[in-house]
């Protein structure tokens, strides 16, 4: 059939779909779909019904065959072969140009299980998966209220990826919605295979060492982001969903933070706080002080350490540089190895390449106890890792060169450019800078659910009354 | 129920044209902090040496004048800003005097900050080569300070508000640990007294160490850029009280250890190396980190020096050109710094000429004076017209200013 050969004609191997002639009620016409993506039995059913069916025209097999399917009449030959690729059937009769879009996709999806970057002790376990159908089932499922919009997109020349924006209409700011759309909508790439390929076009400044978008993989999670204003952005095909807008303080905050006593999540909140704090500053404060500042040391204290660096062939900065590139190199390599070789390598290289190495006398004892510390701390936040690690080794390099006076001002540097950021309206390091006194009880303390009775006012939202 | 408004209830972000803009103005509270900060990040390290030096055990009283003479300069400025909440000051000024007249006098205005930016930067030098480093090459050193400044100058002034707001914490927590010292180990005030016994000296001495003063006009910026409150002129005077009370309290004790032997006290004296003898070395220099904690006020002061300089000289220039400025600004501060005032005996003879006193002195009143009168002339001629700032629009067709 000519409709058929018009389709066919567009693939650069034909034989990816198939197509198969037919008496559709009594009119003659033809199928045609791509037999990796489509749902065998709907295949089968929708066939069946079409040749027992009655009718001629494409409109009569929507009313009367075809009532229990998703079906779409299409002028759009394009727009055919999108759906084509997407899994479903399309139909075609003699004399009528049009094609009518039977949904028979077929997903082999994994099953909806806890996020290994977000478990839990307490609360809900279910994490998103690869197919945004199921993660907007997900969202829905805790957001029965009409006002949850979703408002879908296709993104990618080549790949058509779904991305679904979702808010909730009478809480979110229109204008952070329709700047997250209009951002979307701009973006003209041959594809997108993960919600991270977003990102940089949702972010105000790309370059940046500082993630500027939330990033979930719990629906918990995002549920909760939205009942706060934000917009969050799912993709089909990646189990992460990015919010927006977003400010420091969020990747400080644990969805089980919610699940526990509030005490107990002030006091770990606080311990995050403490321990980026020192993850960050620890060695370039060992290595300063001991290069410039060895006075500001307590006297005992100097002592052991005086002994334990007595011999070394490394400056401070040197060996403490050497510690922690060795500890970047181990944390990349056991990541990327397969599990049971990266607990091995793990322990080789922490234990035995450390030990060894102090022992033979090229490093010290404190400078593996302060790189050990201080990328025990960094895991605090999990989130701001790569940022982290990168802003010790600056600090590192600026106090072993500048001592005090370099590490202050690059400190002073660093706070000064996020205190500069904002996305979306809400400021970075909101609610510290500028200070938003209501968003202090769940920032560093966690304050009782009930005591949240406002949005958080560092964001935009249109209504921050969360309890009467 | 729950309070569904039209309008949005966050109050950074303005729209237009469908955009999300930044709101570029500080707030209340920020203005708060840097009057906080202003008031006591500089006068704490070369200012009482000087004083003690010249005027001995009277050398507080001197201190306190100056502080005095400089919260009047800053109950003026909160005046303007309270009366200007729209106009800035660069358009106040045009409004009344023109564009060539304004321009002349924010060039002059441009000098003075210039000269008080390289007061604060020295300071800060000079603070860190004498009591904290052993070996310390300002030549070098001051590249990572001017990396900072050049930041600062390509930002708004809304991130600098912020990270006053963000570090006010740590300078309080330096300064309460120092007062905690002071008090617990019963620093003895005893050699404050007798007071004024060498009229003369205490008289030379309040002549030529003036060059300290003026340290709140950088809140120039802050006219018609500020979300006041009612209350926040009062709120932000009492932090400016409360920081010149507490290096009124310092130079007190400064004065008291050193007063009666000036000719011992030099760069090195400070309230950290005081305090090093009453609580010695047993847990670390508590006292040097506390300084150290307190020295970045003065980090920032000069941050907000620079700021101000920089836009003052895009506002005379007429071009919005953030990077070149502060890239120029930077250099002519290292060389100033390096061959001038990183000399004691340069930087001595700067700081305590008569000539210096009269124009530090005449600025620091003559600029927020300028400001408050414009101010209400435009209010006047706003009563008068019966509506809110009238030729506001046409004034600011280089909205660049604003940022």
């Amino acid at each position: 059939m000519e409709q058929i050969e018009r389709i066919k004609g567009k693939f650069e191997t034909p034989s990816n779909v198939v197509s198969r002639e037919l008496k559709a009620g009594e009119a003659r016409g033809a199928v045609l779909y791509n037999p990796d993506l489509v749902d065998d039995a709907a295949l089968r059913a929708v066939v069946f019904a079409l040749e027992k069916g009655e009718g001629k025209t494409l409109e009569d097999f929507v009313r009367y065959v075809l009532y229990e399917n998703e079906t779409e009449i299409s002028e759009s030959v394009n727009d055919s072969i999108n759906s084509l690729l997407s899994g479903d059937l399309l139909l075609c009769v003699e004399n009528d140009a049009r094609y009518l879009v039977i949904n028979t996709r077929s997903y082999t999806t994994r099953s909806v299980t806890e996020p290994p970057t977000e478990t839990v002790m307490r609360g809900p376990r279910e994490g998103f998966i690869e197919d945004l159908k199921t993660n907007l089932s997900l969202l829905e499922r805790r957001l029965k209220t009409p006002s949850f919009a979703i408002e879908k997109l296709t993104v990618g020349r080549k790949t058509k990826t779904n991305v679904a924006v979702c808010y909730l209409a009478d809480v979110a700011d229109p204008r952070v919605v329709k700047k997250v759309k209009k951002r979307l909508e701009k973006i003209d790439i041959d594809g997108i295979t993960d919600s991270h390929y977003v990102t940089p076009f949702l972010e105000e400044n790309p370059l940046s060492l500082f993630p500027q978008v939330g990033i979930a993989e719990k629906p918990d999670v995002v549920a909760a982001k939205i009942l706060e204003g934000r917009v969050a952005v799912a993709v089909d095909g990646s189990p992460i969903v990015v919010t927006v807008p977003f400010v420091l303080v969020e990747d400080f905050q644990s969805g089980e933070d919610y699940y526990q006593r509030s005490g107990f999540a002030t006091f770990v909140r606080i311990l995050r706080y403490a321990g980026l704090s020192f993850a960050l500053l620890l060695p370039a404060l060992y290595v300063a002080l001991q290069n410039f500042h060895y006075t500001l040391i307590p006297v005992r204290f100097m002592i052991t350490l005086m002994a334990a660096i007595k011999g070394l062939p490394l400056s401070p900065l040197a060996e403490t540089l050497f510690v922690l590139l060795l500890f970047e190199v181990i944390r990349e390599a056991s990541v990327r190895m397969p599990r049971a070789v990266g607990m091995a390598m793990s322990i080789v290289g922490a234990l035995v390449l450390g030990e060894t190495a102090v022992n033979a006398g090229v490093i010290s004892s404190p400078a593996v106890m302060v790189t050990a510390l201080s990328s025990i701390a960094l895991f605090t936040v999990p989130n701001l890792i790569g940022t982290s690690s990168v802003l010790r080794l600056a600090f590192t390099v600026i106090g072993g060169l500048c001592g005090l006076f370099g590490l202050i001002l690059a400190v002073l540097f660093t706070l000064h450019y996020i205190c500069s950021m904002n996305g979306y309206g809400a400021p970075y390091l909101a609610p510290f800078a500028p200070l938003v006194y209501s968003d202090f009880k769940d920032t560093i303390e966690r304050a009782p659910i009930k005591e949240l009775k406002t949005r958080p006012r560092s964001i935009p939202n249109i209504n921050d009354t969360r309890q009467a | 129920m729950t309070n569904t408004k039209a309008q949005s209830t966050h109050n950074v972000s303005e729209e237009t044209d469908g955009q999300i803009t930044k709101s570029k103005q500080s707030t209340g509270a920020q203005l708060v902090v840097v009057v906080f900060i202003l008031s006591l990040a500089t006068k704490m390290f070369l200012l009482p040496i000087y004083l003690i030096q010249t005027a001995g055990r009277d050398g507080y009283i001197i201190l306190s004048i100056e502080a005095v003479f400089d919260l009047v300069t800053l109950g003026i400025l909160l005046a303007a800003i309270a009366l200007s909440k729209d106009r800035t000051f660069f358009e106040l000024l045009e409004n009344v005097i023109g564009k060539i007249g304004a321009k002349i006098t924010v060039a002059v205005i441009a000098l003075f900050l210039f000269f008080k930016l390289n007061i604060a930067a020295a300071e800060t030098l000079t603070f860190y080569s004498d009591n904290v480093f052993a070996d310390f090459d300002s030549s070098v050193m001051i590249i990572v300070l001017l990396v900072f400044l050049g930041a600062v100058a390509n930002h708004t002034l809304r991130a600098l508000c912020r990270l006053n707001e963000f570090i006010a914490p740590v300078v309080a927590i330096g300064i309460v640990i120092l007062i905690t010292i002071v008090l617990a180990t019963g620093f003895d005030f005893a050699n404050i007294f007798p007071a004024m016994r060498d009229g003369a000296a205490f008289k030379r001495s309040l002549l030529h160490n003036v060059a300290w003063l003026g340290d709140f006009t950088p809140l120039l910026l802050f006219i018609g850029r500020t979300k006041t409150k009612k209350r926040t002129a009062g709120i932000a005077a009492a932090a400016g009280v409360i920081g010149s009370a507490v290096t009124v309290f310092f130079s007190i004790v400064m004065c008291s250890a050193f007063g009666n032997i000036p000719h011992l006290a030099d760069s090195r004296t400070n309230i950290s190396s005081i305090l090093q003898f009453s609580i010695g070395n047993v847990y670390g220099r508590i006292d040097l980190l506390s300084s150290i904690f307190w020295s970045i006020a003065a980090f920032v002061e000069t941050a907000l020096f620079f700021y101000a300089t920089a836009r003052c000289v895009e506002y005379v220039i007429g071009k919005s050109a953030h990077f070149k400025i502060g890239l120029a600004l930077c250099v002519i501060l290292y060389f100033v710094q390096i061959f001038a005032m990183t000399d004691p005996t340069v930087f001595a003879l700067v700081v305590s000429s008569l000539a210096t006193s009269v124009i530090v002195s005449s600025l620091s009143l003559a600029a927020p004076v300028l400001a408050l009168m414009c101010a209400l002339i435009m209010k006047k001629r706003d009563k008068k017209q019966g509506n809110a700032p009238s030729d506001y629009s046409e004034s600011t067709k280089n909205e660049n200013y604003r940022a």
